[in-house]
């Protein structure tokens, strides 16, 4: 009955916790200001801020937020990023002359569009912000799957829905993503567009008007290192082709947005709710210029070889790549480590334990067979089969 | 597909540890090693297969790999359950599982930044803790996370039929990294977490002679097999000593 009790009460917990959500949803106005220490706005984006969260503004000024009052984010500057290390290597003689050739051998590119919100859409231009299944931003992916195909690049875009517009709608996009990998791109991107004042996202490059757009990257998952190399990798190459294209980065604590399955994910915000989709559709036309010199790049700079997107160098210390891989690995060990002193309750048994696994685990799948394993092996099956 | 070694490290990085902890999972879901083993090499390969169940109203789908099987694994577990109290806890987990998701895919903030948990993790975490309190039981935490999903997907599609969106259901279309084999991983681990936990505040084992009988000891038994293996070594003054001989391996 006690158990019956505390099935109930851990219910009422969660049932409680999308309460206090929903509330805080009602609550919101809209959009969020990023105020500095000398009471400038430096950043306005539609998601919601968190003590921790980080954004990279348009001019590379990366700030944290520290505290939140209302819907005001203040914010500390951590400091100026130096885009250049992510910058394409110059191209030496020898690789001018074999341009060509690796170009064919390695194809121009294979890119992956899909829309996690499906319902998103443009007031200006679609008369509503939301339109279940059939949201404006598909056009806005078609605008931009278009000008890739005008590209020469390979492009597949993803018309599946997931609708509604809830919190389960990334697990469904997840087995889009996943479908989409399965066709081995060599980039995907999730479009979406954000909900901010028409202005924070109103732009002017070679002499169109444009929505720019913003990057976000997951720093949830154990891969979000990576991703953010990737992102400052993206931005470094829109700055040098369409300057004031990409309005910043957003790194959000919230989630991985299913960028954990595949290196080259990247979740694209073009332009806001307020805005004309029009516009957004060229702003995106013009990102697609940069993709081609983001695919196939490995190093980061000229003296750089191993890059931000390999394993790192002495100079430039660790990619997000070896971060990402070093946070897997040390989580990994810490997990371990925890739950053989939490099981065992010493820690001379979690070292026998260990010792125990190490040589029975390994001796069972390599060990050469003999006819006293095989005994040995079939009392371990039986044992196994009388666990819990 | 042309990546640089970084990115591909990552991946075969994250994608080894990632199966490796599954094995560990597995291993208690009353499989051997092996059969744990062959369970996620059946699992990959039917990640690559759905199975059309209907086109209308919404089109539906179950992946081999991300659902068909885990669900077998979860029911087969339910019916090979000792006691009738058991099998009714692993259902009454499974439903309160699926009733959280669909509750807060629902009212839990929904756009990205909002969120203060991935779903992935969160439905799996509540998997864990109502199961583990529904029945302390790692097996039913399995079974919750991963009927809880499946059952939450033929909700979301039952949804969307009466409110005419258009869309469709493909139950486990993520394959091995579905959010259903991810919740019924996650809340295994929680109801471990929990239940170590739980006891380790209570005093834990008792370690030494006053040890309850039954509860095994590592320590104590590899000194004792190793002194046994020793006296053995000394007697044949051949073959090296092997632990392996035991017949008794990490639970």
């Amino acid at each position: 009955m006690n158990r019956v009790w505390k099935t109930v009460l851990i219910v009422l917990f969660l049932c409680n916790q999308f309460v206090l959500a929903q509330a805080q949803d009602a609550n919101a106005k809209g959009y969020f200001s990023f105020v500095d220490e000398n009471g400038v706005t430096v950043y306005i984006t539609g998601w919601q801020a968190r003590v921790g969260d980080q954004c990279l503004t348009e001019k590379n000024q990366r700030f944290e937020v520290i505290s939140i009052e209302g819907e005001i984010a203040h914010v500390k500057r951590i400091g100026e990023v130096d885009l250049s290390q992510y910058d394409q290597p110059n191209q030496t003689i020898v690789q001018g002359i074999l341009k060509p050739k690796i170009t064919y051998a390695q194809g121009s590119g294979k890119v992956a569009i899909y829309h996690t919100h499906s319902d998103e859409s443009y007031v200006p231009t679609d008369g509503k912000e939301s339109i279940l299944g059939d949201g404006g931003i598909y056009k806005v992916g078609q605008s931009f799957s278009s000008a890739l195909k005008a590209k020469g690049m390979e492009v597949i875009q993803s018309e599946a829905k997931h609708d509604p517009h809830d919190n389960m709608a990334y697990e469904r996009s997840r087995r889009t993503a996943i479908d989409l990998i399965k066709q081995q791109p060599d980039a995907i991107f999730d479009i979406h567009r954000d909900a901010t004042p028409p202005e924070v996202y109103k732009g002017n490059v070679n002499g169109q008007d444009i929505t720019k757009l913003q990057l976000v990257v997951g720093k949830y998952g154990a891969t979000g290192k990576q991703i953010e190399d990737y992102a400052l990798q993206i931005k470094a190459a829109s700055d040098k082709q369409h300057p004031g294209l990409i309005k910043g980065i957003f790194f959000a604590k919230g989630g991985d947005y299913n960028q954990d399955l595949f290196p080259r994910s990247m979740l694209l915000e073009v332009g806001s709710h307020t805005n004309d989709r029009l516009a957004a559709e060229r702003g995106v036309a013009l990102f697609a210029d940069v993709i081609p010199s983001i695919l196939g790049k490995t190093a980061a700079a000229p003296e750089n070889t191993a890059g931000t997107t390999g394993l790192g160098t002495t100079d430039a210390g660790p990619s997000g790549a070896s971060k990402s891989m070093g946070w897997i690995i040390g989580l990994l060990i810490v997990g371990i480590a925890a739950f053989l002193l939490l099981s065992t309750g010493s820690v001379k048994e979690a070292k026998a334990k260990l010792k125990q696994f190490t040589t029975t685990e390994f001796a069972n799948f390599l060990g050469p067979i003999s006819k006293d394993r095989k005994e040995d092996k079939k009392t371990n099956n039986e044992k196994d089969k009388d666990k819990y | 597909m042309n990546m640089p070694i970084g990115m591909m490290m990552l991946l075969v990085v994250g994608v080894l540890v990632y199966f490796g902890i599954a094995h560990r999972i597995l291993d208690r879901m009353r499989l051997t090693d092996k059969q744990a083993l062959f369970f996620i090499g059946a699992v990959i390969v039917g990640s690559f297969i759905d199975i059309p169940i209907m086109v209308s109203p919404v089109q539906l789908s179950i992946n081999v790999g991300g659902a068909l099987l885990p669900a077998m694994l979860a029911i087969w577990l339910i019916l090979k359950a000792d006691e009738t109290g058991e099998k009714i806890r692993a259902v009454l987990a499974s439903l309160l599982v699926a009733a959280s998701v669909s509750l807060g895919s629902r009212y839990l903030p929904y756009e990205p930044e909002n969120m203060f948990l991935d779903p992935k993790l969160m439905y799996g975490v509540s998997a864990g803790l109502i199961a583990y309190l529904a029945g302390r039981s790692r097996r039913n935490a399995f079974i919750g996370g991963v009927l809880g999903i499946v059952l939450s997907d033929i909700i979301h599609m039952v949804t969307i039929i009466r409110l005419g969106i258009p869309g469709s259901t493909d139950i486990g279309g993520a394959g091995a990294f579905d959010v259903v084999i991810i919740a019924g991983i996650v809340g295994v681990m929680v109801a471990e977490l929990v239940g170590e936990t739980r006891e380790k505040l209570q005093g834990g084992p008792i370690l030494g002679s006053h040890r309850p009988e039954g509860l095994y000891e590592f320590s104590k038994e590899l000194s004792h097999t190793n002194s046994k293996n020793n006296e053995k070594n000394k007697q044949e003054n051949s073959a090296p000593c092997d632990s392996a001989k035991r017949g008794d391996k990490n639970e």
